[in-house]
Formats: structure tokens, C-alpha cells, sequence
């Protein structure tokens, strides 16, 4: 009895975890290395479930087939705004990068509301197959973002460890001075990142789509709560910087679940409270070290 | 719409109060905007009847929070900062929308009783305009003052390199408190008016969506002097006012706006203007 009660607020914490985990580690790499609060991330968020939707609900296109064509869509907007906005406001005055980004985002936001108007599209979950658990019913959807979660931080912190363009990365966002005057162009490895984080961000979108719907604010909705995440998490060395995001988003994705599971309206705001609490306590979040 | 303006302008004024002399950047100065107007509407509903005594007490309440606020905000780095009053803003958005509803109407709102005064009629448009008016004027003058004197200076300098001051023997935090509370009472202050001028008042008055209106209005002024935070503001109103009443989609053309200033334009309006008098002589 108490455990059939238990599975569903478990499974869905893990999933808003997951799905935070995926969009926040982009913005913890330029947050806390850049020194960017990256606004428009939200954009590259939102922008991918729209073209899930164009392709596969519109005109019938493969669901895999549109998926791709949507991460293929956010890895050139990112390349585009990374190059050509955001490049000059690293390590810059932070009030600047915040509202630069957040300029970009109200243009995307607005851009999106013009094509497809402002209103919420559902999306249909593409795997619509219930497992039991003991007695309960299980999504096997939600059960599948929990695994790509994992995946994808399983693979990112093997990159980071054994790849040669990972080791270059780790080194640039410790030493950029060092790395840039071995005659590494460390440009190409900052796009590079910054890519990757908005794909997974888009990966994110596309995933939490079909559990509530494409809206157009639904980026500026995420975005909140994964700097907390964020936050929470806390900034040090890379490695232990992304385990901390993924712990630090189970935990808020789990916050989020609870609360919500008691009382409804609250559980956006308990996420708020908690940034709040870890901002006054812990400024350096629960992995960080105060150095940075 | 006039008196909307001059307390957009307020609000202009207070939010760069905190960001235009000392570089915070809150992004969530909505939260002290909506706290004046609700305190001041729900004070006149359920506890009294002046709407002076209204002012004062909405003033005061929100100064207390703001000190509150302020000595534990005090040692963050600016995107903490940032997100904090971002936080603080959805925190106070929530409480007016939901577990306060009863009282302050939720998502429908709540009327201004403003009928209760009986010696100065606030139904009365040009009442509230010239009141408004001179609160801003006095607001400005003084502002100006302060500018010419050390206290800028002190500022300034904060702005800079808090701890070389700090060193010097000053006592930054606070002055640092007390500028703080300033500005979040005059954002309050802004509010009040709003509350007095539409006679009522919905959570969007405490929008944490909002926060980028007055961020823009400040850096299209400029945000060094109060003169950019007042050309600035009234420049985005009547921007807001006429471009959205053409285009649909205006939030495209106010960002980019945003990105031209951030890329372009950094120092704003008012500075461009006095830049290129001193440069042609025109002033000393």
C-alpha cells in the first residue's frame, strides 16, 4: 500500500530530474567557466519540441527522423548565437551577458509565438507502453528519459576523461591562458561545448514535450529552476562540477514531485525556497569550493 | 496613461538607484514595485482609511523587508545577486497569487478602496497626476544633489572596488544596506502610485515576467546619472506604448533593442547626448 503510493511521486521526481539534469549541464559549463548567465539556453529548450511537432504531428515525418532535425536545428542557432553574440561577453561585466541573453530569448519566444501562436500544443508520448510495478503502472516513457539521463552523463564524463578534445576542454576551462598558448585554437573548443550543452538542452525539450505540451514560455519556465540547479550544484573542478549538477537536479526534481504531490500549486515554489536557502547558506552550492 | 508613465518613471528611477550607482543588478526589483501596491491596497481595506497612513505604512513594511533582504544578500556575487531576487520575486508573486487569494483576490485582483479618504479625492485624475508629478520632481532634484556631492563619489567607488574602500576605513555595508532599502522604497513608492492611478490592482503588478521592462528602460538612458534613469524610461514607454499598438510581435523589436544597446549603445541616451555637447563645447 505504501509502496504502490510511493512509485508514482518517485517516477516523476526522476524524470523532472532527468529532464533538469539534461538542460542544466550546458548552462552549469558556461555559468560557471564563462562567467554567462546564458538566458537564451531556454531558446534552444523550447525551439526543439516546436520542430518535433512541425515534422512528426504535421506532416507525418518518422519521430526519430524529426528529433534529429531538431537537434540538427539548435546545433546551428547555437553555433550562430555563441559565435556572433555571446563570444564577446565571456568574462565580461555579468549584468551585460544577462540581459544580452535574455533579449535573444524574448526574440526566439517571440518568434516562435509568430509561427505557431501562443497557445499550448500537446504532444502525443511516442512510446505509450505501461510496465507494472508492483501493482502500479509505470510509463515505460518516463522510465526511458531516466535511462538517457544516465546515459548521457555516463558518456559525458567518459568524454571529459579519455578523449583527447575532453582533456582539452577540462584543461581550457581551468587554464584558458595555458592551453590558448600551446597554439590550441581554443575558440573551436568553446563552441564546441556550447553546443553540446544546448543539444542536450533541446535533447531536454524534446523529451519533457510530450508530458505537458509546447508552449512558448515553457524555455523561460526551465530555465528558472535549472539555476537552481545550478546553484545547488556548485562550481569546481569539471568533473565533479557535472556529478554535482546531476545529483543537485535528482534533488530538485524530487522536491518538485513531493511537493507537488502535496499540495499542488507548491511545487514550483518549494524549487525557489530551496534556491533561496542554498543562496543564503551555502553561496558556493553543496559541491562547489569557494574559490570560484 | 500619463500617470502611468511618471510611475514607470519612479520606478526607473529606484531600480537604478541600486544598479546605476552601486552595479546591482537585481532581476526581480518587480517583487518591491508589487509589494507597495498590495500592502497600500490592503492596508486601506482591512486596516485604515488615510491613504497618507496608507503610503507610510506600505513604505515601511517594504523598507523592512528590503533591510531584511539586504543583510543576508549583502556578500553575493553578482549572479547570486541576480537569481536571488529572482527567486525572492516568484516567492512574493506566489504567496499574492495563491495562499493570500482570500485576501488579495489571486488572479482576479482586488479594487483600491480609495473612496475611504474623505479630504482629497484621488478619483480625481489631476490630483494624482500632479501629485505624482512633484513626488517625482522632488525625487529627481534630490537625486541630483546627491550626485554633486561626496556621497556619489563614495559610491562610485564601491562600485569599483568594494574592498579598497572598505579598507580605507568606510563602512560599506552600511552604506551599501542604506542604498538599498532607498531604492526598494522608491520602487514601493512607484508602485503605490500605479495601485492609486488604475484604482485596481492584479498580480501583475508583481509579474516576475516584468523584470526586463525597467532593466531596459534604464540602460536605454543610460544608467551613470538619474537623468538617463528618467529620458530612459520614458523613452521605452512611449516605445512600449506605440510600437505595440503597431506591431504585433514587439517583443522581437524590443530585444533587439536590448542587443543593440548592450552591443553598440553601452552607455545610453543621456550619456551620448552630454558626451557630444562636452566634445562640441556646448557645456563646461
Amino acid at each position: 500500500m505504501l509502496v504502490e503510493s510511493l512509485i508514482p511521486p518517485l517516477i516523476y521526481g526522476l524524470t523532472i530530474g532527468s529532464i533538469l539534469y539534461l538542460v542544466s549541464v550546458g548552462l552549469t559549463i558556461t555559468f560557471g567557466y564563462m562567467r554567462l548567465v546564458n538566458f537564451s539556453h531556454a531558446l534552444f529548450y523550447a525551439i526543439s519540441p516546436y520542430i518535433l511537432f512541425l515534422l512528426c504531428v504535421r506532416y507525418g515525418f518518422n519521430y526519430l527522423f524529426s528529433l534529429g532535425v531538431g537537434l540538427i536545428v539548435v546545433v546551428i542557432l547555437s553555433y550562430f548565437i555563441e559565435r556572433y553574440a555571446l563570444r564577446r561577453l565571456y568574462r565580461v561585466r555579468l549584468d551585460y551577458s544577462i540581459i544580452a541573453s535574455y533579449a535573444i530569448l524574448l526574440m526566439g519566444i517571440d518568434t516562435i509565438k509568430t509561427f505557431f501562436g501562443a497557445t499550448p500544443i500537446p504532444l502525443s508520448e511516442p512510446i505509450v507502453i505501461f510496465i507494472e510495478l508492483a501493482n502500479v503502472y509505470v510509463s515505460l516513457y518516463r522510465l526511458l528519459i531516466v535511462a538517457i539521463a544516465i546515459i548521457v552523463h555516463i558518456s559525458l564524463i567518459l568524454f571529459f576523461r579519455y578523449s583527447v578534445s575532453g582533456k582539452i576542454i577540462v584543461a581550457f576551462l581551468e587554464e584558458p591562458e595555458l592551453i590558448s598558448s600551446f597554439g590550441i585554437d581554443t575558440d573551436k573548443y568553446l563552441s564546441l561545448i556550447f553546443i553540446l550543452g544546448s543539444v542536450l538542452a533541446g535533447l531536454g525539450g524534446v523529451l519533457y514535450g510530450p508530458i505537458s505540451a509546447a508552449y512558448p514560455y515553457m524555455g523561460l519556465d526551465i530555465i528558472q529552476l535549472c539555476f537552481v540547479v545550478v546553484v545547488a550544484g556548485g562550481i569546481s573542478g569539471l568533473l565533479r562540477t557535472i556529478n554535482g549538477t546531476l545529483i543537485s537536479a535528482y534533488i530538485a526534481g524530487m522536491i518538485y514531485s513531493i511537493s507537488g504531490q502535496v499540495w499542488g500549486p507548491s511545487s514550483t515554489i518549494s524549487i525557489f525556497v530551496l534556491l533561496l536557502i542554498i543562496v543564503l547558506v551555502r553561496p558556493q552550492g553543496l559541491f562547489g569550493n569557494s574559490r570560484r | 496613461m500619463v500617470i502611468n508613465i511618471v510611475s514607470f518613471l519612479i520606478f526607473a528611477v529606484g531600480f537604478n538607484i541600486l544598479y546605476g550607482y552601486l552595479g546591482l543588478l537585481s532581476f526581480g526589483h518587480m517583487a518591491y514595485f508589487g509589494l507597495g501596491a498590495y500592502v497600500f491596497t490592503l492596508y486601506l481595506t482591512y486596516i485604515g482609511s488615510d491613504v497618507f497612513l496608507g503610503i507610510l505604512f506600505s513604505l515601511a513594511v517594504t523598507a523592512l523587508l528590503a533591510l531584511i533582504i539586504a543583510i543576508p544578500f549583502y556578500k553575493l556575487h553578482a549572479a547570486f545577486f541576480a537569481l536571488g531576487h529572482l527567486a525572492l520575486n516568484q516567492i512574493l508573486y506566489f504567496l499574492i497569487l495563491i495562499p493570500l487569494a482570500t485576501y488579495t483576490g489571486g488572479e482576479d485582483g482586488i479594487r483600491v478602496p480609495l473612496e475611504k479618504t474623505t479630504y482629497i479625492d484621488f478619483y480625481n485624475r489631476e490630483v494624482v497626476l500632479y501629485f505624482s508629478i512633484i513626488l517625482l520632481i522632488c525625487l529627481v532634484v534630490t537625486l541630483r544633489k546627491m550626485e554633486k556631492s561626496s556621497f556619489h563619489s563614495l559610491l562610485v567607488a564601491m562600485n569599483e572596488n568594494d574592498t579598497r574602500v572598505r579598507f580605507m576605513g568606510y563602512n560599506t555595508f552600511t552604506v551599501r544596506t542604506l542604498v538599498y532599502v532607498i531604492s526598494a522604497a522608491v520602487s514601493s513608492f512607484a508602485g503605490i502610485i500605479s495601485a492609486i492611478n488604475n484604482a485596481f490592482i492584479t498580480p501583475s503588478f508583481i509579474s516576475p515576467y516584468r523584470n526586463h521592462e525597467v532593466i531596459f528602460a534604464v540602460l536605454l538612458g543610460g544608467s551613470s546619472t538619474v537623468y538617463g534613469a528618467v529620458i530612459g524610461g520614458f523613452a521605452y514607454s512611449l516605445l512600449s506604448y506605440y510600437i505595440a499598438s503597431f506591431i504585433q510581435t514587439w517583443e522581437f523589436f524590443l530585444g533587439m533593442g536590448l542587443l543593440a544597446i548592450i552591443y553598440v549603445l553601452r552607455k545610453g541616451i543621456y550619456d551620448l547626448i552630454h558626451d557630444s555637447l562636452l566634445k562640441h563645447g556646448k557645456i563646461g
